[in-house]
């Protein structure tokens, strides 16, 4: 029992046996002095630390209101800053806590990094229509002040956090199917139908990906108002929005209701295809794209080049997403999607086909495999309909049956699959923070999200699904099962999928 | 579900237990009878609590004075530990104008000594000293460095900061 030993004791940090040491040191009153002069430094380190202030950002020593070597403010207007978001020549974005102790994400603009009028303006545009605006989709405005004076100057914007990603942050790891390109445009038309029937009618002006936040349950957010325009005002000859997302009269100034159509519908197409909008769009057509009849229609006129020619307004888009049939098509969308891009044509041919389910099979396997895996010996049409998991289509009931039917299916067929995929449905459920006694709601179309990449989940996305301990197992289970698809298709004689059932 | 009295208690002896356990250590009792102490201690505090005896509850400040009061009564009772107690300094009866600006002074010292360390060195100390409930361990997952990692930083920063500490004392 050194001098080492006892100070690692009063750190918490001993290794050794700690019983044996403190039995030694009940006998031993020179060891409990030395201890007791350890506590000492130990309390009186405590009460330094809780004398002082850390930079959010830097961990540096901060005395002032900001910190002297990155500039991060430390507690403007009342509210503790926690850590920088978002840090760029405009300013910067913080998670911070209100006195309630409520996180806010409280927006900071440095008028000595941006002094122009026009950021000024888009600032306080944004805390106006914040203040004036209530949805559950657009973050609720806390407070809006502004500290210093002069070229000092700083104003902040304290709006509710929303706690979640950008889409456009989700397109390096995911590929979006064609059913939530549905959900999202869903949720965002119906912001869009929300501002457009306010009085006077409020545009974005700045609808794209990154603007669209999708929070932990998969709901949208639609934030960044800075760029927010009230219809019939004088502002509006001010070009504000972003390129490629734009429709063109914007550029000249001109707004109206369908420009945040167009913007969406420009979104929706990056996240589809995963290539700047523009580069779309300048080919005039979208026949090339690998959606549904319908899906492309509804694209197509959401970014008609022409205002006239596109929705005219939020509500009409709204009606017509309603009467899309995309979701069934994913199944083929996705087995076409690695072979070819949007300005291919659209007719595939049988090899390119082939050689497109040969990539997915190697790749460890894809959805059509699994499923015919599972169902080889069913109807086209009965296969078609288990795997239709569309949350608006089927009642919970039904698609929490359509996943047992199928697990039970695939365990007759393969027993290993069936087993690893009984697993992963109780990890899920284990996992998933629903109401839903049986988890239908969230397990199925996770499922067959998974199952659509057959065992090529990442660990990040596994983490969304629980805590680490379950997405470590997920991704465990998810290598198991490509290994064991990978090795069930070698033996099944690849042919292309059946058209699905005429509606 | 609304918080409970208790849950509220269980949270704050998670957070300053460890503190409570060593301001009691550092009166030089053996580790077992600072921990019963320590223990009976917070016992003290929720039963005051529900009985509604409690004005104010400042932790872990209220605790580390139960605490302490307890101790130097057992220093006091146990005859075995008089050469203890006669090495140990006589708790404070009112803040001691002197004592209270030699704190400052010696929170300043370890500050200064903090600001020369290294970014991560002071990350580790803000993550362990000035993080309610803070340990090696939590640290360690949040900068993604190994237990041995932390505490190799950790004893070195404690060691510089000891220095600063005897170096200015006159």
């Amino acid at each position: 029992m050194n001098r080492d030993d006892l100070e690692l004791y009063v750190m918490g940090l001993y290794e050794g046996d700690v019983a044996a040491l403190e039995r030694e040191l009940a006998g031993d009153p020179a060891a409990r002095a030395i201890v007791a002069d350890e506590a000492n430094l130990e309390l009186r380190l405590r009460d330094a630390a809780a004398a002082a202030t850390f930079c959010p950002a830097c961990d540096d020593l901060v005395a002032g209101a900001r910190c002297d070597a990155c500039g991060v403010a430390i507690r403007p207007g009342g509210y503790v800053v926690e850590r920088v978001l978002v840090s760029n020549a405009h300013g910067r974005m913080y998670v911070a806590r209100d006195a309630d102790g409520a996180q806010v994400a409280l927006k900071e603009l440095a008028f000595v990094q941006s002094p122009t009028l026009q950021a000024i303006a888009a600032f306080e545009r944004e805390a106006k229509f914040l203040r004036a605006l209530e949805h559950p989709a657009i973050p609720r405005f806390r407070a809006s002040f502004q500290e210093g004076s002069g070229v000092h100057t700083r104003y902040y914007l304290a709006q509710a956090l929303v706690d979640g990603a950008p889409l456009d942050a989700r397109l390096d790891e995911h590929f979006f199917s064609e059913a939530e390109i549905v959900g999202i445009a869903r949720q965002v038309l119906d912001v869009l139908v929300y501002l457009q029937g306010l009085s006077p009618m409020v545009i974005h002006r700045d609808i794209k990906p990154a603007n669209l936040l999708v929070r932990g349950d998969g709901t949208i957010a639609v934030v960044d108002f800075g760029a927010a325009h009230v219809q019939g005002s004088t502002a509006g000859s001010t070009t504000i929005g972003t390129f490629g997302y734009m429709p063109i009269e914007q550029l000249a100034g001109e707004v109206d209701a369908t420009t945040d159509l167009y913007a969406l519908g420009a979104s929706l197409l990056h996240l589809l295809t995963r290539r700047e909008p523009w580069r779309i769009l300048q080919g005039g057509t979208l026949d090339g794209l690998n959606v549904g009849r319908p899906m492309r229609a509804f694209l197509t006129k959401l970014t008609a080049a022409a205002p006239r020619d596109r929705f005219r307004s939020a509500v009409e888009a709204r009606a017509a997403i309603d009467q899309l049939d995309a979701p069934r098509r994913s199944v083929r969308a996705l087995i076409r999607r690695p072979a070819t891009s949007p300005a291919a044509p659209r007719r595939t041919s049988r090899w390119s086909m082939v050689a497109a389910l040969a990539v997915v099979v190697v790749s460890g396997g894809g959805y059509f495999g699994w499923s015919r895996l599972a169902l080889r010996n069913a109807e086209r049409a009965s296969a078609e309909r288990a795997w239709r998991l569309d949350a608006e289509q089927v009642n919970h009931a039904e698609r929490g049956a359509t996943a047992r039917e199928t697990e039970r299916a695939l365990a007759e067929d393969h027993p290993l699959a069936g087993a690893l995929l009984t697993e992963y449905i109780a990890l899920v459920e284990q996992s998933c923070q629903c109401a839903n006694p049986t988890c239908a709601d969230q397990v199925t179309p996770r499922i067959a999200e998974w199952g659509q990449r057959a065992g090529q989940i990442s660990f990040t996305e596994a983490k969304s699904l629980g805590t680490p301990e379950v997405a470590t197992q997920l991704a465990a289970l998810s290598r198991r099962m490509s290994d064991c698809l990978t090795r069930a298709y070698s033996s099944i004689p690849i042919s292309a999928p059946a058209k699905p059932p005429a509606r | 579900m609304t918080t409970q009295p208790l849950d509220l208690w269980d949270d704050a002896i998670r957070r300053h237990d460890r503190q409570v356990y060593l301001s009691v250590l550092a009166l030089g009792l053996p580790p077992e009878r600072a921990r019963e102490i320590t223990q009976a201690a917070w016992t003290r505090l929720v039963e005051q609590h529900r009985s509604g005896t409690l004005d104010r509850i400042e932790l872990p400040g209220l605790a580390i004075r139960q605490a302490r009061f307890l101790a130097f009564n057992d220093l006091a009772r146990s005859r075995t530990e008089k050469r203890v107690l006669a090495a140990v300094p006589d708790p404070p009866e009112a803040p001691d104008t002197e004592r209270v600006v030699g704190d400052r002074q010696e929170i300043a010292r370890v500050l200064a000594a903090l600001a020369t360390c290294s970014p991560t060195a002071r990350k580790v100390f803000r993550l362990i000293y000035a993080t309610p409930g803070g340990t090696a361990a939590t640290a360690a997952a949040e900068l993604g460095l190994s237990l041995q990692r932390i505490r190799q930083i950790l004893c070195e920063t404690r060691r510089h900061l000891r220095r600063a500490l005897a170096e200015e004392t006159p």
